[in-house]
């Protein structure tokens, strides 16, 4: 039996004929995953006492009461808590850390029968955009070992790409679904802030964090996407499903694809993404899709805004690593010192780094003419999409300038973050964005094309994602 | 312009102890990163009004301005979670977590 790059809907069908049992395409898996880790390092724990998941999934199937993900094996992101199993972040604070409490998104997929195979690789607290700042070490790009996966999700979007999962979930808070998954040559989706509930996920930036899914289709993502969308009263900034329909245009096929010409023709772009992208154009414009120039000014700002905000948020959230509640602790001679030692230690270099900026930008003095701006520069942006959706039903980019890079090629943080320009007006505005792959570096490395919509309108994504997938 | 100072000081403030080397990298690497950001004052916003914040991103109105009680307060069961979350504990005495001495340090 071949069980190479199984999709949802063709594992659907091996499981459901009867061809192969959950148990038989949860070891295959294992096996891939035995053969290729040690060398990509993308799991850092593979789950092996989800024997009771198993036999409940097969007996659902047998009784002929399967839904759509019963006994599909998937991977999470190291943020994502699953009950009774550890979660750490990748960060060596929440060493041991044992999760209390079952995330909302775990809770559908469990009620779906779905498996869990294996925990992610990620950069610690999902800051990062290579897996470089992993405490586990970095996760290598399985199309190149010599490549990074890119990140933060690089462990989830590795373990799909190199086919040891039929998908995963992750969390994207700048582009950390989307960009991992144009390096892997994967489909990934952030969708519309407050569409999927947050609860259970180690918060980074808590109003920009969003959960979604990495698949090796389009369709697979509009699948996952249609079962983790839902209303969750135990997350605040989660919105209720009838002011999702009112804010919503009722779907129509999109017809009109803007293209904000200044920002897509930004120096740093490769030649090889350039050319990538005038054929995705094209393709569009061949199966008679309208394109139109629209201008969203202050676009450009998405990232610097950006690196206002996010640190903020994150200095805040990460307080509570503390050494007292969770975790490990450091002990100094007194309490204070207690903490200096156990947050110094306890968090890596990139995340220190952040939390220290993020005190800095909220310090008195600073709060206004730093967060206060960048947080009316937010609203800004976030009204120029929604005036530029009124002319346009879609939008799209490239989803990063260039191809994976290799490791150790951005050292420098600001070169690193400006990895994330072309994914992060999405999170600034609160937008569905999809990565879909398409092209190739002369090297033979994938690119993603970028597709962003308007607040709810996802569907949207997916319609267009086809399309590029059905003319690569 | 940041000084090792400001540094030092911010460090104190976020409780993260830095090694001397890794002060000096962190003062550079502060210095490029506030650079980069500080392109955001080159728009002039309003002060006040509508782009004032605390909008939901992805919805008009704030959610969280009715004040009425959840009709989940009682969903947990008394105890349900203790004993998992005393686990998590680094260290623990009979059913307390253990901190040092706060109150008389320094006397």
């Amino acid at each position: 039996m071949n069980l190479e790059n199984l999709t949802i809907l063709q594992a659907r069908n091996l499981l459901d004929n009867k061809q192969i049992t959950v148990r038989t395409l949860v070891d295959h898996y294992r096996r891939v995953i035995s053969e290729k880790n040690h060398e990509i390092n993308a799991y850092i724990e593979i789950f092996t006492n989800t024997d009771a998941e198993i036999d409940r999934a097969q007996k659902m199937i047998d009784k002929g009461e399967q839904k759509t993900l019963t006994g599909i094996p998937y991977a999470l992101k190291d943020n994502i808590l699953y009950k009774d199993h550890q979660v750490t972040s990748a960060s060596k604070i929440l060493e041991g850390y044992v999760a209390s409490y079952d995330s909302h998104v775990i809770e559908c997929l469990k009620e779906e029968g779905a498996i869990p195979i294996g925990r992610t690789n990620m950069d610690e607290f999902a800051m990062g955009s290579s897996t470089e700042y992993s405490a586990y070490g970095p996760t290598k790009n399985p199309l190149d070992a010599s490549c990074v996966p890119g990140g933060s999700s690089g462990g989830p979007a590795a373990a799909v790409a190199m086919d040891s999962c039929v998908f995963a979930l992750a969390s994207d808070t700048a582009g950390s679904i989307r960009q991992p998954a144009s390096f892997c040559g994967i489909v990934g989706l952030c969708p519309t802030y407050g569409a999927v509930s947050r609860s259970g996920l180690i918060s980074l930036g808590s109003s920009l964090d969003c959960i979604g899914p990495l698949t090796k289709t389009t369709e697979d993502a509009q699948i996952i996407y249609n079962i983790i969308n839902a209303y969750d009263y135990m997350d605040s900034t989660s919105v209720p499903l009838e002011k999702r329909n009112m804010q919503s245009r009722a779907f129509h096929k999109p017809k009109k694809i803007g293209i904000p010409r200044e920002f897509v023709n930004d120096p740093g772009i490769s030649s090889d993404m350039k050319a990538s992208f005038d054929r995705a154009v094209s393709i569009f414009i061949d199966a008679g899709y309208e394109i139109v120039d629209i201008e969203i000014p202050h676009i450009a700002l998405s990232l610097p805004v950006y690196y206002i905000i996010l640190p903020a948020e994150a200095s805040s959230n990460l307080a509570r690593f503390d050494g007292v509640r969770y975790g490990i602790r450091e002990k100094g001679e007194d309490l204070l010192e207690t903490y200096i030692k156990t947050r110094g230690e306890g968090f890596g270099k990139e995340v220190r780094r952040r939390i220290i900026l993020g005190t800095y930008v909220l310090s008195a003095g600073y709060r206004d003419s730093y967060y206060g701006q960048a947080t009316r520069l937010r609203s800004l942006i976030r009204e120029e999409f929604i005036n530029a959706f009124k002319k346009v039903d879609v939008i799209i980019t490239p989803t990063t300038s260039g191809g994976a890079f290799r490791f150790g090629e951005k050292s420098d943080p600001v070169a690193m973050y400006i990895s994330d320009l072309f994914t992060v007006p999405a999170n600034i505005a609160g937008i569905p964005a999809i990565s879909v792959s398409f092209g190739k570096t002369k090297d033979g490395m994938p690119l993603g094309m970028q597709i962003i919509a308007s607040h709810f309108n996802e569907d949207a994504l997916f319609v267009l994602g086809k399309v590029l997938e059905d003319n690569k | 312009m940041i000084t090792r100072q400001d540094v030092d000081n911010l460090c104190v403030l976020a409780r993260i102890g830095i090694s001397d080397a890794e002060r000096d990298e962190l003062t550079s690497d502060l210095e490029k990163i506030l650079e980069y950001v500080e392109q955001v004052k080159s728009v002039t916003m309003p002060a006040e009004g509508d782009m004032n914040i605390s909008k939901h991103i992805s919805q008009d109105e704030n959610i969280l301005t009715k004040n009425v009680t959840r009709d989940d307060t009682d969903a947990y069961p008394f105890k349900k979670y203790t004993d998992v979350i005393m686990n998590a504990l680094p260290d623990k005495s009979d059913g307390y977590a253990r901190v040092q001495r706060v109150l008389g340090v320094g006397e």
